[in-house]
């Protein structure tokens, strides 16, 4: 498993990713992008789904792309990595091939939760060696944050507007995490841009095993989730401390929770900071407050239920 | 001034790209030492280079490559 | 005496589908449409309406047909590539005469393309995207104003007829703000579909009467060949339906031709041009006079089934007919067709992202007609 040291330095000799591109100051997309690819020992082929990654980095005439990568369409991020990824092992059962490649899918919880669902859950059905990286900021960004499957409870989005009537989105937003897990593959994680060695570890992890890999990286949005943009970090790491977000894997079936908080923090630390949030404050909100504590409450005594203890590394 | 800003402690470095940074704030808030802040242009610079103890967070979270932290040493790439 | 408002091309579809009665939308984000789903998002449900975001494309489309013979008007909205995604479904309401809008504001194409750049590039594609035999009319607008009373067409034909309607819009009139007086209730007629009086010997799929779900008749809907019932069918009887179901449009083209036509009179010059681009022409065209030369311009709403009789009629004695479009030439070979070879066509064609300004438009006019027009050129 990887040091930090190793690691700042891996980046110093080869980025594979880099700056200047045109994501917003504060995204949490490119902290998880850089740490994932930056942690993969092996040369990466990268696939990009439609959304803020992948426009804000590829605006002509530049790239912030220093490997290869492809962007096919908004629904089959993973389709298009089965299909590189199968034509590879073709090369190297032929011999054409010797190098050891890694395959990596990143799309946003619109393309992954929704239009992408299809695709991903074919891809690891069928046991393709790749890492799918959702990078999840609950909405669709891209094109003006509009709801998504991902989009919690209650959040306010343009497509589920507050009102006299309206307090935000009436659904739950999906575990897809359990969802991939559910396609009994070999290593499933969900990481928060604010656990930058745990998630560098998890990829590193993802891309050791033989066999599909899908990792929920849970990527701060300042301008959808209303909050200044120094925050990114703290409010994706009071989503961990709040058991709102928890870090755990699944490895081979077998379900490990990765971080326990000392105190476990009320959701109500997680919603205030957020402006997409600010109507639940209202007094008349109060029972949706109540209503998401459970919620997350329910979520946490299950997965806790599920997973076999263990520490991080 | 968009000059490349680099700060200096013995054999250790640290630089931060103005025409990089995006003044997001994310470096500030992550130092444990409280080295960073940001500037009257909006930019992130170093206020007391002699606290910083070289952990290298900065570098690891900024969304846009601008901080480089580093110890001067000749380089030997182990793998391509 | 009402006050102008400042309305974006985008909201000015989303109330005119409103004003239409129009009850049930189903979309899915994308640029540069996606106003029209936010807007009905806030709006709709005040007017006891449903707005659903859905996961994709086709689940919008498919979720339009249900809606429709759930007996609401319906309607959903994109761009180029979710366009794509829904051909399949398109198909099958044309051929189930499912009375739908699907609206597209086109974006510089193929694949993702441009999202913020207009075009208009999905002429043929509004035709012929789903496979297969099959009607649709397809209108378009250039002005705000005029989206909204575009909007309002698309669903009068589409209830009366029992046929998908497409309006092509483009991102600059999509994103456009323009002050506009929008009409008042009643100013604009609003077709309700006709349901049937008797349900006992009601032919669900013979004629455009159109009996719905939880009305009480038997009803079987499916994209199968099928007889008048719904019942699959085969050979001859297949053939009727579809034949009937294409005729039904096919053989209205010159009362479905809706138009503005400037001074086609007595034109050597005819400019034939549709949405966005007709702005530019009708500078143009009002240029080009000034100077004295004898210049038309006719400004098409209806695209399909195309006004082959109207091309014909107004190019009779025109020497020269230029058909300026944000595409690599689509719309002119149907022009051409029309013409039938008696004058000669030519296309104007800009795909940089930009819109033909009047100034190009000119430029061609004045070389051609110093060059001098003549076959062969």
């Amino acid at each position: 498993m990887p040091n930090t040291k190793e690691l700042a330095r891996r980046e110093e000799m080869h980025q594979r990713f880099t700056g200047a591109h045109a994501l917003c100051a504060g995204c949490g997309a490119p902290i998880c992008v850089r740490t994932i690819l930056n942690a993969i020992e092996e040369p990466v082929v990268v696939v990009n789904a439609t959304g803020c990654l992948e426009v804000a980095t590829t605006r002509y005439p530049t790239t912030a792309w220093n490997v290869p990568w492809i962007h096919v369409a908004f629904e089959n991020a993973a389709a298009v990595a089965s299909g590189i990824e199968t034509a590879y092992r073709v090369l190297r059962r032929r011999g054409k091939i010797s190098r050891e490649i890694r395959f990596v899918a990143f799309g946003g919880d619109g393309g992954t939760y929704d239009i992408g669902l299809q695709a991903l859950s074919g891809a690891l059905e069928r046991g393709h060696r790749f890492i799918y990286v959702c990078y999840d900021n609950e909405a669709y960004m891209n094109t003006g944050n509009q709801r998504s499957g991902a989009t919690p409870f209650a959040a306010q989005t343009s497509t589920a507007p507050v009102g006299e009537r309206s307090f935000g989105k009436p659904q739950r937003r999906k575990d897809l995490t359990e969802i991939a897990a559910a396609h009994h593959i070999p290593y499933v994680a969900q990481a928060s841009i604010s656990d930058w060695y745990d998630l560098a570890r998890k990829a590193r992890q993802a891309a050791a095993v033989d066999g599909p890999a899908f990792l929920n990286v849970l990527s701060t949005c300042p301008r959808g989730w209303g909050y200044p943009t120094d925050q990114a970090v703290k409010i994706a790491r009071l989503a961990v401390e709040t058991c709102y977000w928890p870090l755990y894997e699944v490895i081979e079936g077998r379900w490990y929770l990765n971080y326990i908080p000392e105190e476990k923090l009320p959701i109500t630390e997680w919603l205030r900071p957020q402006k997409r949030f600010a109507h639940l404050f209202e007094p008349q909100n109060r029972e949706l407050l109540h209503q998401i504590q459970q919620q997350v409450d329910e979520a946490w005594e299950k997965l806790l239920r599920k997973c076999e203890r263990y520490e991080a590394l | 001034m968009n000059a490349m800003k680099r700060y200096e402690q013995g054999e250790f470095f640290l630089e931060i790209e103005p025409r990089r940074c995006k003044g997001c704030g994310v470096c500030v808030q992550s130092c444990p030492k409280g080295v960073l802040v940001l500037n009257g242009e909006g930019k992130a610079e170093a206020k007391d280079i002699a606290q910083c103890v070289f952990c290298g967070i900065c570098e690891q979270r900024c969304p846009d490559f601008a901080i480089s932290v580093y110890k001067v040493r000749v380089l030997q790439p182990s793998w391509v | 005496m009402r006050e102008p408002e400042l309305v974006q091309g985008n909201e000015a579809c989303a109330r005119g589908a409103l004003y239409a009665g129009c009850r049930f939308f189903a979309g899915y984000p994308i640029t540069p449409s996606s106003e029209i789903m936010e807007y009905l998002a806030r709006e709709m449900p005040k007017v006891g309406g449903i707005c659903l975001q859905m996961e994709d494309e086709i689940a919008s489309i498919s979720a339009v047909i249900g809606a429709s013979w759930g007996g609401a008007k319906a309607m959903t909205a994109t761009s180029g590539p979710g366009f794509s995604l829904m051909q399949e479904s398109i198909g099958y309401a044309a051929i189930t005469e499912t009375p739908c809008v699907i609206v597209d504001a086109q974006r510089w194409s193929p694949s993702t393309g441009q999202p913020t750049k207009a075009a208009q590039g999905d002429v043929m594609q509004a035709r012929w995207g789903t496979h297969g035999d099959h009607p649709v009319i397809v209108l378009t607008a250039s002005w705000v104003r005029e989206v909204f009373e575009m909007t309002v067409h698309a669903f009068n034909l589409s209830e009366q007829y029992r046929v998908p309607v497409i309006l092509l819009l483009d991102e600059v009139l999509a994103h456009l703000r323009e002050n506009v007086i929008l009409p008042e209730p009643g100013e604009l007629e609003v077709v309700e579909r006709r349901r049937p009086e008797r349900l006992d010997d009601f032919k669900p799929f013979s004629n455009e009467m159109m009996l719905c779900f939880g009305e009480g008749g038997r009803l079987m809907v499916t994209g199968m060949a099928h007889d008048e019932w719904g019942f699959p069918a085969q050979g001859q009887k297949a053939a009727e339906q579809l034949q009937r179901i294409v005729a039904k449009i096919e053989s209205r083209a010159d009362q479905l031709a809706l138009y503005r036509a400037h001074f086609v009179d007595d034109a050597d010059v005819i400019i034939i041009s549709y949405g966005i681009t007709s702005r530019a022409v009708e500078a143009a065209g009002h240029q080009l006079r000034a100077q004295g030369l004898a210049v038309g311009w006719l400004d098409l709403k209806t695209l399909w089934p195309f006004p082959d009789k109207l091309i014909r009629s107004c190019t009779e004695r025109a020497q020269y007919v230029l058909v300026p479009e944000l595409n690599l030439g689509q719309l002119v070979r149907e022009v051409e067709r029309a013409v039938g070879g008696r004058v000669v066509v030519e296309h104007l064609g800009r795909v940089d992202g930009y819109l033909i300004t009047p100034q190009e438009i000119c430029q061609r006019v004045q070389a051609r007609l110093k060059v001098g027009v003549s076959h062969g050129l």
